[in-house]
């Protein structure tokens, strides 16, 4: 009996833990983002072993990464599965700029930002008119589409041999070394997390996540949803080039292999443990991500089992993600069909106004 | 008198297949007042907000409002021009605070850019602030702003009625479509409705309402229009339309037909 009522007090408990642990953070916040930077700073002089510092870089990238699929998963309810291609268009123009023509790496690291955020706007336009999992779908054949492109057009990318030679990035004609490259992704990380932020707490993310919950009253309240919908995609690619580029100049050798569709699936397990539509969810989501395989290593290939494992473990056990409000595979908490089931199974048309209702009284 | 109506339906058709679910409806709507339109159940009603809304458009005929015809026009482009709805069945969005409901509908009211949003940019601060507490504003005004940061999804359900209203509010409509407010509502919850709708009267919009609460739209409606099986068979007072031999029969049968 006793054991039964403590049992039954967990659920209040882990929310009033999670109430503290939020009421915490927002009164703490300056200070908490101060002692994130100190660390950011402090960190490779504390911790100064070569693997370390590169494992820390390599999260870097995956934060942008998990970032902005959050923005088109968690904040406007899209299912892209083809995050890698625009990453890996994103690393491609900027390796090809700096090899073929000389341009600096502060020159290609936006522009590899701009042509993802192209092409992102290109597919988005195409396919964002296709619902749910038609959408994942043709994402998932872009992404098929990126990959083959790249190993074939060998004129242009050199095809499977990939890029080598990718020049190391120069501060005011300094050379990177590895420090330098982590401050980069550590400062490119926190800016993609600050306009996330941005964009969320502003009208164009309550417009995001207003398609998300419904779209038709979304459009009933005068947001253009196909407009909206390009935009998320639009943004969420320029960070994913952005990484991209970042990634290409850190490695200093690109290849297809990097950028294959299991790196999609990577991307979005990392959104999905972490809690889809938060913003701290898709950072601890990619910190978690990058550590546990590491951490794993001894494992070798079985290493990738742990992701199929992590992700059941969330559906089943927290659906809505380590900080997630609501998970993209939330159980039915009533009656109730969970959103991603109702989003994939709703029909193009609205169904309770289009069919008759039958009976006249 | 024709420079009142703020919106003119004529002929308006939709078919689906080889069903007609609104049969040429002409109708005029007067500016300021309250207008009914009721039907038994398949009579059209819905649909018939969803054609003026653009959500499903009409086939063919003509809607006016102000003047400019919006039969061919898209739903949000709808919403910017003044007419903002409700739905039948609550659609709010139930994952984000009730003052992100409302914030959501001054949604037409602003046009933000990315660039703006991203720094922060003074006109944007002053517009982020304008809107929260013309919101809160409006949340108050309806008994709502101590709930303002529970999520949509928690609140009790007259409330949640009250709050898609709301919502439609925070877009500064002229013209505002309720489908079916009092539905499931108690007789507290009802004469609660009421007094809303009449000050929302006194505030100078247009309200049509579809509903099947007789003692509210008896009490409150201007004009009553009655559709069944997708034509209007009658329009007037209520006093007239209670007399009215064909909507009797639309609702309880033809006399001595059994």
């Amino acid at each position: 009996m006793e054991l039964k009522q403590m049992l039954r007090r967990i659920p209040t408990l882990l929310g009033s833990a999670r109430a503290t642990m939020a009421a915490f953070s927002v009164r703490y916040r300056m200070p908490l983002v101060l002692l994130l930077l100190v660390g950011i700073v402090a960190f490779p002089h504390v911790i100064t072993g070569p693997y370390y510092i590169r494992v820390a870089t390599i999260m870097g990238i995956y934060v942008i990464l998990a970032s902005s699929l959050n923005i088109i998963i968690g904040f406007t309810g899209l299912f892209s599965l083809g995050h890698a291609a625009f990453y890996g268009i994103g690393a491609y123009t900027s390796a090809l700029l700096a090899t073929q023509a000389g341009v600096s790496f502060w020159i290609a690291l936006p522009a590899a930002g701009l042509v993802a955020a192209a092409f992102g706007a290109l597919i988005g336009v195409a396919t964002l008119r296709l619902r749910a999992v038609f959408l994942a779908f043709t994402t998932l054949g872009f992404g098929e589409i990126t990959r083959i492109v790249i190993l074939n057009w060998r004129s242009f990318t050199r095809g499977p041999l990939g890029i080598a030679g990718i020049p190391v990035p120069r501060f005011f004609g300094t050379p990177f070394t590895r420090v330098s490259y982590w401050y980069l992704v550590a400062g490119l990380a926190v800016i993609t997390v600050l306009a996330v932020y941005r964009v969320y707490h502003s009208r164009i993310g309550r417009a995001l996540v207003a398609i998300r919950e419904d779209e038709l009253a979304a459009r009933s309240m005068g947001i253009h949803v196909f407009g909206y919908k390009v935009l998320a995609f639009t943004m969420a690619c320029f960070f994913a080039g952005i990484a991209g580029s970042f990634f290409a100049h850190f490695q200093r050798f690109i290849s297809a292999d990097s950028f294959l569709n299991t790196e999609s699936f990577t991307i979005i397990t990392m959104v999905a443990l972490g809690g889809t539509g938060s913003i701290v969810g898709a950072v601890v989501g990619a910190v978690i991500l990058t550590l546990l395989p590491e951490m794993f290593r001894f494992l070798v290939e079985f290493r990738m089992v742990l992701y199929g494992l992590i992700l059941i473990m969330v559906i089943v056990l927290k659906p809505g993600g380590i900080v997630g409000v609501k998970g993209v595979f939330e159980k039915p908490k009533s009656r109730r069909k969970p959103w991603i089931v109702e989003k994939l199974t709703r029909k193009p048309t609205i169904p309770d106004t289009t069919q008759p209702q039958g009976g006249t009284l | 008198m024709s420079s009142d109506v703020i919106l003119e339906m004529k002929k308006a058709r939709r078919t689906f297949g080889g069903l007609v679910a609104v049969n040429d409806v002409d109708m005029q709507i007067q500016r300021g007042s309250i207008h009914a339109i009721i039907g038994p159940n398949g009579a059209g009603k819905t649909t018939f907000f969803n054609g003026i809304t653009g959500i499903i458009p009409v086939v063919s005929g003509s809607i006016l409002f102000e003047g400019t015809e919006i039969q061919q026009t898209a739903t949000h482009t709808i919403c910017r021009l003044g007419i903002a709805r409700t739905f039948q069945n609550i659609r709010l969005f139930p994952y984000l605070s009730v003052l992100d409901n409302v914030k959501i509908g001054t949604h037409s009211l602003y046009c933000g850019f990315v660039l703006a949003a991203l720094l922060r940019s003074p006109k944007y601060r002053r517009e982020e602030r304008e809107i929260t507490e013309f919101c809160m504003s409006l949340l108050e005004k309806t008994g709502l702003a101590d709930k303002a940061d529970l999520y949509a999804r928690n609140l009790p359900y007259g409330d949640q009625r009250k709050l898609e209203i709301v919502r439609a509010l925070a877009s500064k409509p002229k013209m505002l479509l309720l489908d079916e407010p009092a539905a499931g509502m108690n007789n507290t919850e009802t004469a609660g409705l009421e007094h809303f709708i009449r000050s929302l009267k006194d505030e100078a919009y247009t309200i049509a309402i579809i509903e099947h609460d007789m003692k509210l739209v008896m009490s409150i409606a201007d004009v009553i229009s009655v559709l069944d099986h997708g034509e209007k068979i009658a329009e007037g007072t209520a006093r007239e339309i209670q007399n009215n031999q064909r909507v009797i029969e639309a609702y309880l049968g033809k006399q001595g037909a059994a």
